[in-house]
């Protein structure tokens, strides 16, 4: 689905990714987790196709990224930002309803399908009772799901999230990541997630790339990559890992230096 | 919470039903009032029978010249004038993401008023070409010439970017005024033509001014209405835009360049006329939502008909025929009224 090849990406005087390589078979959920600035937005921005590669290649379904038109790539891809500003106090539905755009033909209106699609993207993520209110009067968190449904109204193969749901309480943060699993468990999307939150990504993706200074420095199944050598190389911060009998998934507590770790 | 509202379709059958009216209205009351009084009824049997060539009286001649050569095209050229800044206004707010732009912010006013102080220093004002002086055709080279340098400085790191955009037109416009202030020390004798012709008025326009601008309305009100759904997507934001398929860098150039091509069309006819740009958008995006679809053609609505109201105020509120400068009318009147908007509804207005 998702192939990256020796990419080389950055800005214009600070290259960021260097030699990355990635391939995410469709129906994956994959976590991508590092430290701060250590490359994971730079890699989301080359995967929509807003940076342009320095060197390597991209393909997404066997196509090289740069021959699909903008609107054939937005038909693949959608993404969840951090950090979404709307200018003008457009209402929560009217966001949700510009995720229609990649699917909408210039000179007719919506479509019934489009307004059904909606319906369902605020049902899914619980937004129907903001749909009169305007985007500007809404929390960071109900934005953020507002924009959720923006991403799933535009109907792609791949959602790429990122950190797309810091600014949410424990409860919504994993209604939306249960979500997540439901779409790419029932619907086969592949879903690319950055995240800060370590224990997160260990509940819900069975997939795991860590980022480090532009370059991959672990990818594999949660369970082989979520180590404490793992972490400690990343984060350079001493890690304990616990398996949580409960159910089956893989936990991990950083531990301050001072305190040092148990051998 | 806000106050309950009444739902935005309501209001936009209200919208259209009310400016639907006062239009026409206003365009009738407009060429009804001046310093050469004329009865209601005789302008009316003017209007409705604009060909008649029947034997009349020297003084129905006089009248029918008035109403329709003098009046009329000056309504006319108000309400065209009126629609092409606010609707440029309207685009500029929502392709710059910045509530405090106007149709002037990318310094297509110091441009046309370059080109006009240029002309007028040169003794040009007075050749004619086609029935028209050389001064529109001056200050719409002007502003024309200074577009293309902000574009041109805008895009100087391959992306067309809001920011750069903004400060090269804040460059190009500083530049260019320093330009006219040495024109005006030159020569101090064309020192108050260049003044009032900077001041921005509608005194002595025909039939001719209306169809410098027209053209150039027509094709800046296609190519924007062509990209009204992108201005609703650019204003997510650049990354999102884009991810979502619109191509911002040549959007936001293809929108700019026909807003400013009209307001350069409206400075060329009536000189340099303000807050009409900015206030008119904020004003109708209060009534009827920020969406772009619904927005526009209410803006170009409303800024036809603030315009014709501020220029009949213009030229009938003096006694004895006296005129102020339109963009006089339109500061006095609009620069409170923003005040207004902004203490009011400030979170809308900034949102």
């Amino acid at each position: 689905m998702i192939r990256v090849s020796h990419l080389h990406c950055g800005y214009p005087g600070r290259p960021v990714l260097r030699d990355v390589n990635l391939h995410v078979e469709r129906g994956e959920f994959v976590g991508i987790l590092g430290p701060n600035g250590s490359g994971k937005t730079t890699l989301l921005l080359a995967l929509t196709g807003y940076l342009r590669p320095d060197s390597g290649t991209i393909t997404i379904d066997g196509r090289p990224l740069e021959e699909l038109s903008s609107r054939q790539r937005a038909q693949k891809t959608a993404v969840v930002l951090q950090d979404s500003q709307v200018r003008f106090p457009y209402s929560c539905a009217e966001v949700v309803a510009m995720g229609r755009y990649p699917h909408q033909d210039r000179w007719r209106g919506p479509t019934p399908r489009d307004a059904e699609v909606v319906q369902w993207a605020m049902e899914c993520t619980h937004t129907l009772e903001l749909a009169d209110r305007p985007i500007s009067a809404t929390s960071g968190g109900e934005r953020q799901r507002v924009m959720m449904a923006k991403a799933l109204a535009q109907e792609t193969p791949i959602l790429l999230l990122d950190e797309a749901t810091s600014a949410m309480d424990v409860h919504w943060r994993l209604k939306a990541f249960e979500l997540f699993q439901q779409l790419q468990r029932h619907q086969r999307k592949t879903i690319l997630a950055i995240l800060h939150d370590v224990n997160l990504a260990a509940v819900f993706c069975p997939r795991l790339v860590f980022l480090k200074d532009g370059i991959v420095a672990a990818d594999g199944p949660t369970r082989d990559v979520l180590t404490p050598a793992t972490l400690e190389r990343v984060y350079h911060s001493p890690a304990l890992v616990y398996d949580v009998p409960e159910n089956g998934t893989r936990q991990v507590f950083f531990v301050p230096e001072e305190q040092g770790t148990p051998s | 919470m806000s106050r309950p509202r009444r739902p935005v379709p309501h209001r936009l059958f209200l919208f259209w039903t009310v400016v639907g009216l006062l239009v026409p209205a206003c365009a009738l009351l407009c060429t009804a009032v001046g310093p050469f009084h004329l009865e209601a009824s005789q302008v009316l049997r003017i209007l409705s029978h604009p060909y008649h060539s029947g034997p009349t009286t020297e003084a129905e001649q006089t009248a029918r010249y008035i109403v329709l050569n003098v009046r009329l095209a000056r309504a006319v050229l108000a309400l065209l004038v009126g629609a092409a800044l606010a609707l440029a206004g309207a685009v500029y707010q929502g392709v710059l993401l910045n509530p405090l732009a106007d149709p002037f912010t990318l310094g297509v006013s110091s441009g046309a008023a370059f080109g006009a102080s240029l002309a007028i220093l040169g003794g040009w004002g007075a050749w004619n070409l086609a029935g028209l002086g050389t001064l529109p055709v001056a200050a719409f080279a002007g502003a024309a010439g200074a577009l293309l340098l902000v574009l041109l400085l805008g895009r100087m790191d391959g992306r067309v970017q809001t920011a750069t955009l903004v400060l090269a037109g804040i460059i190009v416009s500083t530049f260019l005024s320093a330009w006219i202030s040495l024109l005006k020390s030159l020569n101090e004798d064309s020192l108050s033509t260049i003044v009032f012709w900077i001041m921005g008025s509608l005194s002595g326009r025909s039939w001719q001014h209306v169809l410098i601008i027209l053209p150039y309305l027509v094709g800046g009100v296609c190519v924007i209405f062509f990209y009204v759904r992108e201005l609703d997507l650019l204003a997510l934001g650049d990354v999102s835009a884009h991810q979502m398929g619109v191509d911002v860098s040549q959007v936001r150039l293809r929108l700019l360049a026909a807003a400013s091509l009209i307001t350069a069309a409206a400075v060329a006819v009536s000189g340099v006329i303000g807050f009409v740009g900015l206030v008119v958008p904020h004003l109708v995006r209060l009534l009827l939502g920020p969406r772009h679809g619904r927005l526009l053609p209410a803006v170009l609505a409303t800024g036809a008909l603030l315009t014709l109201l501020s220029d009949t105020l213009a030229r009938s509120i003096l006694p004895g025929g006296q005129e102020i400068p339109l963009g006089v009318v339109t500061a006095i009147l609009g620069a409170p009224f923003f005040c207004y908007l902004l203490l009011s509804k400030r979170k809308a207005v900034l949102a």
